[in-house]
């Protein structure tokens, strides 16, 4: 489904160069849920910005169903990004001033869908993350764990074919963090959505089928001492 | 369409849901801005109208009819004057006569041109006999009487613009002593004053049609200059031609053909007009982009975020323009709604007074409909500005803040 080919990836910072990835090949496949690891700057999140498109390499290839992806318009990426993939950010990344059920069907309205549809789609979707009773609140009326998995029903609202969660429990206490990952397995294996996460939590490794690890930039199958 | 309804439904959430009083700050600041685009623009084209006005009531009339030979008098004048007044479009006419003089009181002497009347027909074109200060105006059968404008008889107000030409102390009763052009003295009584504190109309002198008839007798039935004014919404240019079709040795004038003085008045005036429309665009420019600007700054995670879920750069400046168009509408309606049931009232009852009398302020629909759209035409291009910035920098940098 997702191919990376020698990806590198280069940031400056004034006249310093900081290589984030280098030559990074990888594959995920369909129905895959994949747990990439590593030390804070290793490069886990640069990978992921690459894979969902929302940040592009400075040499090499991201092919998304076999088609090189990574040189193509930000129109036309983000048209992707909203028909085929969804993201769930690192702090419960919701807009404020949108409740729990609009945040959760914007993604769905951007795409077309007749309001009737994308309205019980979301109701259905809170419903099953447990959050039935707080459809209609707000952000800031919403704990950490109920905000990261409205998230989650947003990403999943236009039924993409994967799914990037940048360190989903990152800021969440070991309750909430379970229940998110729950969530994301759940999504796993009831609709056979490819999940790629971003961890540095041994704990969320539990959840993958795959673990892959980043250290400097380079990818490894292999846990470091 | 999609784009539209994404961004209308962001905007309206921001707008119904965002920080409260930000909004009402906003609003308030659209409200100065437009009270501000409406006051000194009103103002100055109430001095316009008010110049233009005074032009026409006291001086010239709406069309004047001369001879067309430089110098010479309109001969038959009473039946052009008979003529012209059937015209549709027509409300009344008037005939003078002037002539040179220099007049005397004691010591102090000054020159101005004398007019005769038709005492009952000036009236009707005329407004000066509502502007006397002293004394009364003529009357049809007055004898050895005059009316002097404030700037020939100075009246004692040492502040009036011609004071130091004129005979400075003439009152109501007073005889002065008129040296004609011809060569004919004689004395006159001080009937009245008059002040239309516009200058070129206080410098007039007038006596009766019949005591000129006395001082020049060869002007009888000549005219120097028919006056003519029309009836509100006449056609002008038509009248005019049916004027001059009336009688071949005639030349006419239109009010704003003989507004040559007043003219560059009005440019100066309309000059600092658009300077100062233009500072209120930009004020209205500036409050929009730095309000959208902070907020931008503010939101550059948010705008990321919706970025990174699918939601095009497009609709996202969208939504900014939408809330601009929305905070500088009703900013705009409730200055509206503020400028005519508060300023203009108030401005009414308490006017500036100009060197040309009181000046009210001159607002119409028309100019206030322009100014909403032109406000709102600014104000997307000012929330344009700071969100496609942001929108088009990089997703990642904008998520990381």
């Amino acid at each position: 489904m997702l191919k990376t080919e020698g990806l590198k990836k280069i940031y400056h910072m004034g006249e310093v160069i900081v290589p984030a990835l280098n030559n990074v090949f990888l594959e995920v496949e369909d129905g895959e849920m994949l747990c990439i690891m590593g030390k804070s700057g290793s490069g886990k999140s640069t990978l992921l910005h690459m894979l969902g498109l929302i940040d592009s390499p400075t040499k090499g290839k991201v092919l998304f169903k076999d088609q090189d992806v990574s040189k193509l318009s930000e129109s036309r990426r983000s048209k992707i990004r909203l028909s085929q993939m969804g993201f769930v950010f690192q702090e419960y990344a919701l807009l404020p001033e949108l409740t729990a059920v609009e945040n959760v069907y914007l993604p769905a309205k951007m795409l077309g869908r007749w309001p009737s549809e994308y309205q019980d789609r979301a109701a259905t979707l809170l419903e099953s993350l447990g959050l039935l009773d707080r459809m209609h609140h707000r952000p800031r009326e919403l704990s950490g764990g109920q905000q990261q998995r409205v998230a989650i029903a947003r990403a999943m609202v236009n039924k993409p074919e994967i799914i990037f969660a940048d360190e989903p429990t990152a800021n969440l206490d070991t309750a909430s963090g379970k229940q998110v990952m729950d969530a994301l397995r759940w999504l796993n294996e009831q609709f056979g959505t490819t999940i790629v996460f971003v961890s540095h939590d041994a704990e969320d490794k539990l959840y993958a089928k795959r673990v892959i690890y980043l250290y400097d930039g380079k990818l490894s199958e292999e846990e470091e001492d | 369409m999609r784009t539209l309804q994404v961004a209308l439904f962001i905007a309206s959430r921001s707008i119904f849901r965002g920080n409260f009083w930000l909004g009402v700050m906003t609003i308030l600041m659209m409200v100065l801005v437009y009270l501000n685009l409406l006051f000194a623009p009103s103002l100055l084209q109430g001095v316009i109208f008010q110049m233009n006005s005074k032009l026409r009531d006291t001086l010239v009339g709406d069309i004047t009819v001369e001879s067309s030979t430089p110098g010479e008098l309109i001969s038959n004048s009473s039946k052009l004057v008979d003529q012209i007044t059937t015209i549709e479009g027509v409300d009344a006419v008037t005939q003078s006569r002037t002539l040179s003089a220099q007049l005397q009181l004691a010591s102090e002497r000054g020159t101005a041109e004398v007019s005769g009347i038709d005492v009952e027909s000036f009236k009707d074109v005329y407004s000066i006999p509502k502007y006397m200060i002293e004394g009364s105006f003529l009357t049809p059968g007055d004898k050895d009487q005059i009316v002097l404008g404030a700037q020939i008889a100075g009246a004692g107000k040492a502040k009036l613009e011609l004071y130091s030409d004129s005979l400075k102390n003439a009152h109501a009763g007073d005889v002065v002593t008129v040296k004609f052009a011809n060569g004919v003295t004689k004395n006159y009584t001080v009937k009245g004053i008059y002040q239309t504190e516009f200058v070129q109309a206080d410098l007039k002198t007038l006596i009766t049609a019949s005591e000129f008839t006395q001082v020049m007798p060869s002007s009888v039935d000549k005219a120097s200059a028919i006056n003519v004014k029309l009836k509100p919404g006449a056609n002008q240019d038509k009248v005019n031609q049916q004027i001059l079709a009336l009688n071949s040795n005639i030349k006419t004038r239109t009010w704003q053909e003989r507004a040559g003085f007043v003219q560059s008045y009005t440019e100066s005036i309309q000059v600092i007009n658009k300077i100062l429309r233009a500072v209120a665009l930009v004020v209205g420019f500036l409050t929009i982009f730095i309000i959208t600007y902070v907020d931008v700054v503010n939101k550059k995670r948010q705008i990321g975020i919706e970025r990174a879920i699918g939601i095009s750069p497009p609709t996202i400046i969208l939504a900014y323009e939408l809330r601009a168009l929305f905070y500088t509408f009703v900013g705009a309606v409730i200055g509206a709604v503020l400028f005519i049931t508060v300023v203009v009232p108030l401005e009414a009852r308490y006017p500036f007074h100009f060197p040309l009398g009181n000046v009210y302020l001159d607002v119409n629909t028309g100019f206030m409909i322009r100014n909403v759209l032109i406000l709102l035409l600014v104000s997307v291009a000012s929330a344009t500005l700071p969100a496609w910035r942001a929108v088009y920098g990089k997703i990642v940098e904008a998520i990381w803040g």
